[in-house]
């Protein structure tokens, strides 16, 4: 098992070596950052003083040797816009992601985990076509239309919610909605397929035929097995929602990193977005590794299948 | 791919907002169980400031939180007229010294008193903050000597008549003490001037929080405070602003879209339209002679082949007059002698034949993501009603405004430009020094030099009228509109007065119960 987690964190730096290299340079294909951040009429020369006062007019590798250097130890750069350390501010609004991920995450799995069990046992039954069309809705819908009808009719039409901005939980709800239903969607559509095909299974048929209970078939047999592609599911979904809700945060005004990010983007704030990128890999490498761990647990096969190379 | 959801996103907000509204016309506006907030003032701002050191500030939405915390020496007021703001008077002494006579008994927000060498400084850090984009509008400044407690004098290296213009808004007096204390950083953390509002909070892309100055000074043109807090909300959606609007979440909006007045005022809410100095142009290259815009005649038929008013009236919902020249209407200069070109497609045939296109040609048209592509297609459409056959590109602001500078934009190209009445930019892109321009005429370019290094104002309007009648008849692109800045307010909201400089001036504003 160690060799296995640290066969996983390997890949995991390699992963963020990877993304280094591909923002750095993604970054610098769409234009020069100083033509963004001054004014239009600004003079060539006073151009030319501020561009070499941030450096960009040293080559591209030696950008990306400072670049690098400066990241190990945590040091991202100012950023143009926010005019303060560019990692203070992509950790300033963690927090506000976290909470909105976790508010997401739970809205969707308390649904979803039912739904798609309930589904499967239930098959073909009315509750099973209900879920397969709400599951075809949510993934279907588009998240910035299901925030504006969501907006429209509980904060305009019936004034129960906030429109937007975050002043406590109740802020959090309908941006949770809207980051939430896809994911919900899409779980709740893989644990039931993933169940139904378990189900059918011999060693089902097995474990009923030895007498236990429908519920312990469930629970110790069928879910253990069919919860793969539904964890893979989780952590993809995870991923995305570490990374900011864009839709959601910018409809909603609420200041987390998706929101962020957008606006960095529109400043060409290179420090911000590179910051904001590394944060994001190295969270979804985090998760990845815990999903990694998950598999394990659930599937011995899988890590003794890797420990063998 | 943000930019293709945000117009996606807009068209959605119209049908629903109209579905809404539609459905229930006789639902009221009102907010059930909300306590009144009588006291605090929210705007809804579409964009964040830059920063709360005013001299990193070059945007509307920022220049709103400036004008509230800040005064300038002088000011423009609402009927866009130079005033006195913290110099009570000022003089020509001769074409290298101003002379300013400074307001007695105002006191920065945190005490200090304002004088000579508060202006000193202020004016100093600006020269020496090689990274505030308006530095360069006051280079022509050499050096500030204090001539006693509450007179200065700006010695200058070369006579500039654009610095009265550019002290009304860019450069913000700042406290010495203060300054020295908690350095840049921290003045920017917790800026202190000497404006009606005092700073409290700014938390980025969210809000920004001021308190009343009790103490401020009689006689601005700003008013004294009249709600003891101003909140600034950033939402940048419009969708949302409306909503919020609707809601109560905010009392005052800026750019509010033609197609959602209809919408905000069914809701019971308030439209106040204001024309800004923003003009809008689709530029031309008028400077490679392998272009057809390079022929004057070109430039004349494009002019004659647009229906402007026609666009005003079906896609700015009326709001928007049509222009002459750079000079626009209420410009230093402005001569409404000279009239728009009329809508005259036999003209424009004529002129392309004469200039030998009489099939017309094919051309580009570059927009950014940031501005209206409806208008350039209207445009672009009523081109091709003459021959000309344009393909739109649109960019990137930045990689647009790149492609402008390294002279690799289209033969055309939309641009809105200006925000003050005092024309003192339009030589970056219509002389032949300027250095964005792609257009050459001699005798514009030496009127508008003239203009530039005379301090006589009078003299300055003279020169910007001969050099804007010359623009008129030998064009730098298609003159289209004014620019309409539309605001929404909650019919609570008393005593707001647009301005011309484009922040919302909060001072004078109260709010009825």
């Amino acid at each position: 098992m160690p060799g296995y987690v640290f066969q996983r964190l390997c890949h995991g730096l390699l992963v963020l070596w990877g993304v280094s290299v591909i923002v750095f340079l993604l970054m610098h294909l769409s234009g020069d950052p100083a033509t963004v951040l001054l004014p239009l009429d600004t003079p060539p020369e006073e151009v030319e003083a501020f561009r070499h006062k941030m450096g960009l007019d040293r080559p591209l590798p030696i950008q990306y040797l400072f670049f690098v250097s400066r990241v190990v130890r945590g040091d991202f750069g100012y950023s143009y816009h926010y005019r303060t350390d560019a990692l203070e501010i992509v950790l300033q609004r963690l927090p506000a992601t976290l909470r909105l991920a976790a508010a997401a995450l739970s809205f969707s799995l308390i649904l979803a985990l039912p739904a798609g069990v309930i589904a499967a046992l239930k098959r073909d039954s009315f509750f099973d076509v209900a879920v397969r069309v709400l599951v075809l809705i949510g993934q279907a819908v588009p998240g910035f239309w299901l925030a504006l009808m969501l907006m429209m009719l509980f904060s305009v039409r019936l004034r129960w919610l906030p429109v937007s901005g975050y002043t406590g939980w109740r802020s959090l709800i309908l941006p949770a909605v809207t980051a939430g239903s896809f994911s919900m969607a899409s779980i709740a559509r893989l644990l039931r397929s993933g169940l139904l095909e378990v189900l059918g299974k011999d060693y089902i048929l097995t474990a009923r035929a030895k007498g236990l209970s429908s519920t312990q078939v469930l629970t110790r047999h069928a879910l253990k097995n069919a919860a793969i592609p539904a964890v893979t599911m989780i952590a993809i979904q995870t991923g995305w929602l570490l990374g900011g809700s864009v839709i959601a945060e910018v409809i909603f005004a609420y200041p987390g990193l998706g929101y962020l990010a957008v606006n960095s983007i529109g400043y060409r704030d290179l420090p911000v977005i590179q910051c904001f990128v590394a944060v994001m890999a190295a969270m979804v490498v985090v998760v990845n590794l815990a999903v990694d761990l998950i598999y394990a647990w659930l599937d011995p096969r899988i890590r003794l299948y890797r420990n063998d190379h | 791919m943000s930019n293709l959801i945000r117009s996606v996103l807009l068209i959605l907000a119209g049908a629903v907002l109209v579905a809404c509204s539609g459905g229930a016309p006789s639902m009221p506006a009102q907010t059930p169980g909300k306590p009144p907030v009588a006291a605090t003032l929210t705007v809804g701002l579409s964009a964040d400031a830059e920063s709360m050191d005013p001299f990193y500030v070059n945007q509307a939405a920022g220049w709103s939180v400036v004008h509230a915390v800040f005064d300038h020496l002088i000011e423009r007021d609402f009927e866009s007229r130079l005033v006195p703001g913290l110099a009570e008077s000022w003089a020509v002494l001769d074409d290298h010294t101003l002379e300013f006579k400074l307001r007695r008994g105002v006191t920065f927000h945190n005490g200090e008193p304002f004088n000579a060498q508060a202006v000193k400084f202020s004016v100093e850090r600006m020269l020496t903050t090689e990274d505030a984009p308006n530095r360069s509008k006051f280079t022509a400044i050499d050096a500030v000597e204090v001539v006693d407690e509450y007179t200065v004098r700006f010695k200058l290296n070369r006579p500039d008549g654009t610095l009265f213009d550019s002290l009304t808004s860019r450069l913000a007096m700042l406290p010495p003490g203060y300054f020295a204390s908690v350095g840049a950083e921290g003045f920017a953390r917790a800026p202190v001037g000497t404006g009606p509002f005092r700073f409290v909070e700014w938390v980025p892309d969210s809000h920004i929080t001021l308190a009343a100055n009790e103490n401020y000074w009689e006689g601005s043109y700003k008013g004294k405070p009249q709600v003891a807090k101003v909140v600034f909300r950033v939402l940048p959606e419009i969708a949302t602003r409306l909503a919020e609007l609707q809601t109560g979440g905010i009392d005052l909006m800026q750019d509010l879209p033609a197609d959602q007045i209809a919408t905000v005022e069914a809701a019971g809410m308030v439209v106040l339209p204001a024309e800004t100095f923003q003009l809008a142009y689709i530029m031309t290259i008028a400077d490679d002679a392998n272009l057809p815009t390079y022929d004057v005649r070109v430039r004349q038929a494009l002019n004659y082949a647009v229906d402007v008013d026609t666009i005003i009236k079906n896609l700015l919902a009326g709001y928007g007059r049509r222009i002459a020249s750079p000079i626009g209407p209420g410009y230093l200069g402005y001569n409404p002698d000279v009239a728009p070109y009329p809508y005259d497609p036999a003209k424009a045939l004529e002129l392309l034949a004469e200039a030998g296109y009489p099939e017309g040609f094919e051309t580009v048209m570059d927009i950014t993501t940031t501005d209206r592509s409806d208008t350039a297609e209207a445009v672009a459409g009523q081109l091709a009603r003459v021959g000309v056959r344009v393909t739109i590109r649109t960019f990137e602001l930045g990689q647009f405004n790149q492609n402008w500078i390294e002279r690799k934009q289209s033969p055309l190209w939309q641009v809105r430009w200006g925000n003050t009445p005092d024309p003192q930019s339009i030589g970056m892109f219509a002389s032949c020094t300027g250095w964005i321009s792609r257009y050459c005429n001699e005798e514009v370019t030496a009127l508008l030099d003239a203009a530039q290094a005379t301090m006589d104002q009078q003299e300055r309007a003279s020169l910007y009228s001969q050099a804007g009648k010359l623009l008129h008849d030998d064009p730098v692109g298609i003159y289209l509109w004014t620019s309409t800045q539309v605001y929404g307010l909650s019919p609570r909201v008393r005593g707001f007065r647009p301005s011309p400089l484009l922040a919302i001036i909060v001072s004078g504003i109260t709010l009825a119960e």
